[in-house]
């Protein structure tokens, strides 16, 4: 015990401890809203679409006379066209009759298609500087600076401010888009708004632990917390704890166990989670519906027993048929 | 016979248009190999084709594919490549472990054209394994294999070139003899480095041959794929391994994010130990073509010259150029004589000159 503790205090895993169980908070609640609104893979979508944006910063870089890894224009590069992706979402969704799934799908192929073309180019161009470039889409967890660490802190806190204070606007938006619009809220400002929230998250999440991870964060902990409780704000509070507890015992575990990636380990208890919600949540879970449909198919039996024990005289075969009849009908 | 099955329409049309493009393809390897033009040789990386440039001097056309900071393990060929590789007459290469995204194209065009993959050509208890029980790939760290397996390439370019094979030949040897005294120069520099002190940490384990070679214990944050992801444990032990061991540096490589390198500095000054970067190193790529970083030898004597001093060594001022030229001041004539090379890499001759010599201060 004394030897974990002195394992998880140490300066490395401390700082990743921190930055792992702030960010599993901050995309959770930015998750929920998602999940509710179906737009969980939206988050998927800015994931890829930070490629094109990546590999056209570099090139973006070397034309101004920059260096190509100048990290500063590689990110607002990744940010600037997983903005772009969002929009065309968004406008995909609200303008034409497709549906938000293939809204969702046409930007990600599209944008990331766009990305593997580019790299390409890069690739045929002679210059140096140009390896790894597609692995900063892919972040890791275990070597988060105490830098990147608040930087999360700060956007955590972000996110937590703007879910609380346009908390009535989402709860709108994400149940009855019509009703918010009639109403007379801006539904495709908070739209974006949302997925601007989305974006933050994502785009700070994939410079720091991966593209997987980020994603897995937005999306397990909210789908579990669904599970739970049929009340937003019990749900995002829930999200939120999944998500941070997730950080922190994934990130602890890579601490404490060999040969654990830390961002897999995350991945991993996130999943775990969900895996329990569906199994041993109250009223939804697998369990719990199990137990409400066995109770219904005893008591239909005993009712079934009942009506033969009534109609022992008419012949058992056309008692028990009318049983089984109105045990069905009834609920 | 008037009405004619479409589908034998279909298959002789199909049937013209594969003779046609047969015959295409023939004229154009035909083509290729008409005495008025060189052969054309094409290597993956420029680990192989700069050397073998130089050594196959006017009588080959010797071309490289990937560029300068190109990972090989993840470099997908564009069609200008395999319109490359279609037309060349021998392809070298690492091996599959390497260029996993191009062996199938090599190999199929190989068929062709010869083909020769280094790795098979050097005896495998000279190979090292990597954590997947896979032929580590990263053979140029080692100045000494990396000659025995050029050694192979160039039988091959005199196979190519049997006209020529004397001054390949010869070429061929006042380079190795070059590798040869780079080789000395490497060791030398290394074993500088205070014995406890002889630990390179870098990104990813590109650098065991290195290690083995010139007895430097080598600790990768990653592992020897660039596609594995730390853990946390890792950093501590790497972490803790630099305050026992009092390390000064760490290292970055050219073609690898140092974010985890970043985050092992910061964990040791946590610990109150100063380490710093101590500078980039060529893993898998070399530096721009033209300069000195862009050649093989730059490459090496790069490596070697900033981990010894990073770490506590005291290379010569000038790195492997200068070391040269001073112990060849001291035995004169022992430089080989004929093999400037014609390769298009200003790199440092096998016959130094005062015009050379400016040209291989290195730029660090």
């Amino acid at each position: 015990m004394a030897e974990i503790v002195r394992l998880l205090s140490s300066y490395n895993t401390a700082v990743v401890l921190l930055a792992a169980t702030l960010l599993g908070a901050a995309g959770a609640v930015a998750g929920t809203f998602a999940l509710l609104h179906k737009r969980s893979l939206v988050s998927d979508a800015i994931g890829h679409a930070a490629l094109p944006g990546i590999a056209g910063g570099f090139l973006v870089a070397l034309a101004f006379g920059f260096d190509g890894r100048n990290l500063a224009i590689l990110l607002s590069g990744a940010a600037l066209s997983g903005a772009l992706a969002t929009v065309m979402i968004s406008w995909i969704a609200s303008q034409t009759r497709l549906s938000e799934d293939t809204a969702i799908a046409t930007a990600l192929a599209v944008f990331f298609g766009l990305g593997a073309v580019l790299l390409s180019v890069v690739q045929s161009l002679q210059v140096s500087g140009q390896a790894g470039l597609d692995s900063f889409l892919l972040g890791t967890t275990a070597a988060i600076s105490a830098r990147e660490a608040g930087t999360i802190a700060v956007m955590a806190l972000l996110v937590a401010l703007v879910g609380l204070g346009l908390f009535k606007e989402f709860r709108l938006l994400t149940f009855d888009a019509a009703f918010a619009g009639a109403m007379g809220y801006p539904v495709r400002a908070l739209d974006l708004g949302l997925m601007a929230l989305l974006l933050l998250v994502v785009a700070l999440g994939l410079k720091t632990v991966g593209l997987i991870l980020i994603v897995a964060i937005v999306i397990l902990p909210p789908a579990a917390a669904r599970f739970w409780t049929d009340r937003l704000g019990a749900m995002t509070a829930l999200a939120a704890l999944f998500g941070a507890g997730a950080g922190a015992v994934g990130a602890g575990a890579s601490a404490v166990l060999d040969d654990l990636p830390t961002g897999g380990a995350i991945v991993m208890t996130a999943g775990a989670l969900l895996l329990i919600s569906l199994v041993a949540a109250p009223r939804r879970g697998l369990v719990a519906q199990g137990v409400v449909a066995a109770r219904f198919r005893l008591a239909r039996r005993r009712e079934a027993r009942a009506r033969s024990g009534q109609g022992l005289g008419q012949g058992l075969g056309q008692g028990s048929g009318q049983g089984t009849g109105e045990g069905r009908a009834r609920p | 016979m008037t009405v004619l099955p479409l589908s034998a329409l279909a298959a002789a049309a199909r049937s013209v248009a594969v003779a046609a493009l047969v015959t295409l393809l023939c004229t154009t390897v035909v083509g290729a190999q008409e005495p008025a033009e060189k052969p054309r040789v094409v290597a993956t990386i420029a680990q192989i084709g700069e050397p073998l440039a130089r050594i196959a001097g006017d009588a080959l056309r010797v071309t490289s594919l990937m560029g300068p900071g190109v990972d090989p393990h993840l470099y997908r060929p564009t069609r200008s490549d395999i319109l490359a590789l279609t037309r060349a007459d021998l392809i070298v290469w690492t091996g599959q472990t390497l260029e996993s995204k191009m062996a199938g194209a090599i190999r199929r065009l190989g068929r062709r054209s010869a083909q020769v993959a280094l790795i098979d050509h050097l005896p495998p208890e000279r190979l090292l394994q990597d954590a997947d029980n896979k032929r580590d790939p990263h053979l140029w760290m080692d100045v000494g294999l990396w000659r025995t397996a050029l050694g192979a390439g160039v039988a091959a370019l005199v196979r190519l070139a049997p006209d020529e094979a004397d001054a390949i030949r010869a070429r061929a040897d006042a380079y190795f003899a070059e590798l040869g005294a780079l080789d000395a120069y490497v060791s030398q520099v290394m074993a500088g480095v205070p014995e406890r002190r002889r630990v390179l940490i870098t990104a990813h384990d590109a650098f065991a041959y290195f290690g083995r070679a010139y007895q430097i214990q080598v600790e990768g944050v990653q592992g020897t794929s660039t596609e594995t992801e730390a853990g946390l444990k890792d950093i501590e032990r790497l972490v803790r391994l630099i305050v026992e061991r009092d390390l000064a540096a760490v290292f970055a490589e050219t073609s690898v994010s140092d974010r985890n390198v970043t985050a092992l500095i910061e964990g040791a000054a946590a610990r109150g130990h100063d380490v710093v970067l101590g500078g980039k190193l060529f893993s898998d790529a070399m530096g721009e073509p033209g300069t000195y970083l862009g050649t093989y030898v730059g490459m090496l004597d790069h490596n070697g010259t900033t981990i010894a001093r990073a770490l506590g060594g005291a290379p010569p001022e000038g790195g492997f150029g200068a070391w040269r030229q001073g112990s060849e001041a001291a035995a004169p004539g022992a430089a080989p004589a004929g093999a400037r090379s014609a390769g298009p890499p200003a790199g440092p001759s096998a016959t130094p000159s005062a015009e050379a010599a400016t040209q291989e201060t290195p730029p660090f």
